[in-house]
């Protein structure tokens, strides 16, 4: 049944019609019996010409109008059922023993029971009693609520039919009274129905229809289905229309407007006229809800159609359950993983897709959902034709429009990626994670290395230097007090030894420093390489005042680096320039800077004694001379820490030069770390060829 | 030392020398307890030659207790030793070392050094004459 078929249960108006009816119907009959207590003629029957509603009658009608009433107020309660259906009895029977009074010709005694009345009253057969008509309307009425009280359905519509005859006779009463004068009525024989009976009857009947109308043979007329509106509009038709019709003609005839022949004919053709406007406006409110009805569903086809392609464009699988596991719904993503053409899901259950196993722990989640009719969100695993995959499913109550749970809807998303991409962020965490431990270690290894070399050097600078100094001092003191004991080789020798002394002193020196320029820290700060190599060159010349060499240094060469480091690069650079330009007469020294791969590179270069570039790879290794002492004195570390030191720049360090041709030593330092943009730079990468570079690899260092 | 002795004798330099073996010789000696527990504590050296690396108490910190004392506060005192450690340096003039001088392994060259510092320290340099007697 759909909605439109169904009764509205919420009418107020219908809802309220029994009671209101029936109401109706008992007050006639109280009133009637007031008027019995009273003896007041208008009471009891409308006018003192009328027949009166016998004192049985009043009785039984207020029972049955009690009857309905409490239908009408609690029809679902057993009680108020059970005492509707006593009471419309006991008017059952009041209504059958006056029958059968008329119908025996005899007297039982029931009609004057409550009142007395005079014999010779008006449409009366025998003082008091009720008209046969009248006792056989009361239990046809009587039967058709007690049935309805006591939900008696075998016989369905014997209510209806026994209601419609008990209301179409009232009804044939009252036209009676209505178009008779006469007095003289065709069920008048054992008396006639009082016009206030007829009256409380119609009310009865009709509050009994109206009482459960589902239940009724008039049911249709309260849907909103085509069948509803035509009989809205044609069951006051068919009752109103004949007996307007009839009363128009009755008047028109009393009054001599036309004969009988011609008020049939006019009483024919306006009941023709009225039913057929009726019927055409009925037909027009039908084709108005029914363009009303495919206008609704055209929006819920639309609807429906955008629904679906909604949930079919998804790649999360959607479904809906019902309580027994089986797909009503399945959207196309979730056919698609089951290979199933559209549809094909529905019907079928989780244990036609899964293992056995898995299923249990999804039926054990939408158990969840099932018990406590609320949403779950939760991760599923599933076995689907590609593969093991990991949802993340919500799940869902459906309900009916009482709220009660009718299905399980369910959205699942196929996490399986991120899971596993969360599991590889995991591991790769993990790992950087004891990479870093790692590192931490080797860094308190490195500090207690670094700590343990700052204690080595300085117990050399102390303790290899301290014997050293007897070792020439006693030689000394020996050549002052005992030469004259030793001859001239003796001699000799000791001026050996304290030369050797003396070197050994200078060698520390130099590794204490080289050491120094490892350990200590690096202070970045602005520095001028340009005053740098003018003081270094200062110092050569007060130190080696008779040697002639021409030394050009570049201007305005600025860098970021550490003065001190930089300072003992230079003693060592321009210090060996100047040491392998001894030889000439004239030597010529320069300081300047050039472009090598983009970053500025600085140069000393000299026409000194140069060296062989396939020996270049040795320069800067510790104690590594090209040289023997006898030639140029060294201990062969100052290029080694020339190369510590723009190491721990970041630059690097070569050098070119070939044999008694001059030497060039390069090194840069951090890139764009230079100063001064519009200074004139020559590209040393031009014309000389690529520099051959040897142990300068900064990562190395 | 028996250089340093030579070197200074070698530069005519003929003031008295009290040489002591270790720090512990050293203290005792200038604040006169220990072995020096009978000496006059108003006689101070005119300056004291230190050297860092010594047996028991070393260099520093018997410039520290010299230092902390109110009778030789103002007791001029050198550092004559091998290290050229700016650790050492910077550690020295920090307690209140007057001078720091490195000892080269040439003997002529520290001889010179020597004749220098005698020069100066014993001739030229004055020092307070209330800081001797307390």
């Amino acid at each position: 049944m759909t909605d439109q078929h169904k009764i509205s249960t919420e009418n107020k108006w219908l809802t309220a019609a029994p009671i209101a009816l029936g109401g109706s119907a008992a007050l006639i009959g109280l009133v009637a019996l007031f008027g019995w207590a009273f003896d007041s003629p208008v009471l009891k029957g409308f006018h003192p010409s009328f027949v009166t509603m016998k004192p049985n009658t009043a009785v039984g009608l207020v029972l049955l109008a009690v009857s309905v009433v409490l239908l009408g107020l609690g029809q679902e309660r057993r009680l108020t059922r059970t005492l509707a259906g006593i009471l419309s009895s006991v008017a059952s029977a009041i209504g059958a023993l006056s029958l059968m009074e008329c119908v025996l010709v005899s007297d039982f005694g029931i009609d004057q029971l409550l009142f007395r009345e005079l014999p010779g009253a008006i449409e009366t057969w025998s003082p008091g009693r009720m008209a046969l008509i009248t006792s056989a309307c009361f239990p046809m009425a009587g039967l058709a609520l007690h049935m309805m009280a006591a939900e008696y359905r075998r016989i369905k519509r014997l209510p209806d039919i026994l209601l419609s005859a008990t209301a179409l006779l009232a009804l044939f009463v009252l036209l009676e009274y209505l178009f008779d004068e006469s007095g003289l009525r065709a069920l008048g024989m054992y008396g006639l129905m009082a016009i206030n009976t007829a009256i409380a009857f119609l009310l009865i009947c009709l509050g009994s229809f109206v009482l459960n109308p589902a239940q009724r043979i008039i049911a249709p007329v309260f849907t909103n289905t085509p069948t509803g509106i035509m009989l809205r509009w044609i069951f006051p038709a068919a009752i109103g229309v004949p007996i307007l019709v009839g009363w128009l003609r009755w008047t028109g005839e009393q009054h001599g407007l036309y004969g009988t022949g011609i008020g049939v004919a006019l009483s024919v053709v306006t009941t023709i006229a009225l039913l057929l406007v009726l019927i055409r406006l009925g037909a027009a409110a039908i084709s108005r809800a029914q363009s009303n009805i495919e206008r609704l569903e055209r929006t819920a086809r639309e609807n429906d159609r955008r629904l679906r392609a909604l949930l079919n464009a998804t790649h999360s699988s959607i479904y809906i359950f019902d309580r027994e596991g089986r797909f009503v719904f399945a959207n196309k993503h979730t056919d698609n993983l089951h290979h199933m053409e559209a549809g094909g899901l529905v019907g079928k259950t989780l244990f036609d897709l899964f293992p056995a196993e898995q299923v249990a722990i999804i039926h054990s989640h939408n158990a969840r959902v099932w018990d406590s009719e609320a949403a779950i969100e939760i991760e599923e695993t599933a076995q689907i034709p590609s593969g093991v995959r990991t949802y993340l499913s919500h799940k869902f109550p459906i309900c009916d429009e009482h709220g009660k749970m009718v299905s399980l809807g369910g959205i699942s998303h196929d996490i399986t990626e991120r899971t596993r991409m969360e599991e590889d962020l995991r591991r790769s965490e993990e790992k950087i994670k004891a990479l870093n431990d790692d590192l931490t270690r080797q860094n308190l290894q490195l500090q207690a290395a670094n700590g343990e070399l700052e204690s080595f050097s300085y117990s050399v600078s102390h303790d290899l230097r301290a014997p050293l100094r007897s070792i020439d001092g006693f030689s000394q003191a020996l050549l002052e007090d005992y030469a004259g004991r030793l001859d001239d080789t003796g001699n000799d020798y000791l001026r050996r030894v304290r030369s050797a002394t003396q070197k050994m002193g200078g060698l520390i020196d130099d590794m204490l420093q080289l050491s120094r320029v490892t350990r200590s820290a690096l202070h970045r700060r602005q520095v001028d390489l340009t005053a740098l190599a003018h003081a270094v060159v200062q110092d050569l010349r007060e130190r080696y005042p008779l040697r002639s060499v021409d030394v050009v240094i570049e201007q305005n060469l600025t860098v970021e680096g550490d003065q001190g480091l930089l300072r003992t690069a230079l003693d060592n650079l321009l210090g060996n320039a100047w040491k392998y330009t001894s030889k000439k007469q004239h030597a010529h020294i320069e300081f300047g800077c050039g472009m090598r791969n983009g970053a500025p590179a600085f140069f000393v270069r000299d026409d000194g004694v140069g060296f062989d570039m396939a020996y270049a790879c040795k320069l800067f290794g510790a104690f590594q001379r090209l040289h023997g002492v006898e030639e140029f004195e060294g201990t062969g570390i100052g290029l080694v820490t020339v190369q510590r030191i723009i190491h721990r720049h970041g630059g690097q360090v070569w050098a070119e030069g070939t044999v008694d041709n001059g030497a060039t030593f390069y090194f840069t330092l951090e890139p764009l770390s230079i100063t001064g943009e519009d200074h004139e730079r020559q590209d040393y990468s031009a014309g000389r060829g690529q520099p051959r570079r040897c142990a300068v690899d900064p990562a190395r260092a | 030392m028996q250089l340093t002795l030579r070197a200074l004798k070698r530069n005519n330099i003929t003031n008295e020398i009290v040489v002591a073996r270790d720090g512990v010789e050293a203290l005792d000696y200038l604040f006169c307890t220990g072995t020096f527990a009978g000496r006059d504590p108003s006689i101070l050296p005119q300056v004291v030659l230190l050297d860092l690396k010594l047996p028991r108490i070393d260099g520093l910190e018997v410039l520290k207790r010299v230092r902390a004392d109110r009778r030789t506060r103002f007791l001029p005192v050198v550092i004559l030793t091998s290290s050229k450690e700016e650790r050492d340096l910077m550690n020295g003039y920090s307690l209140g070392a007057n001078s720091y001088i490195r000892k080269p392994v040439d003997f002529s060259q520290f001889s010179e050094a020597v004749r220098n510092l005698g020069l100066y320290w014993l001739l030229l340099n004055e020092v307070p004459s209330l800081q001797v007697r307390v």
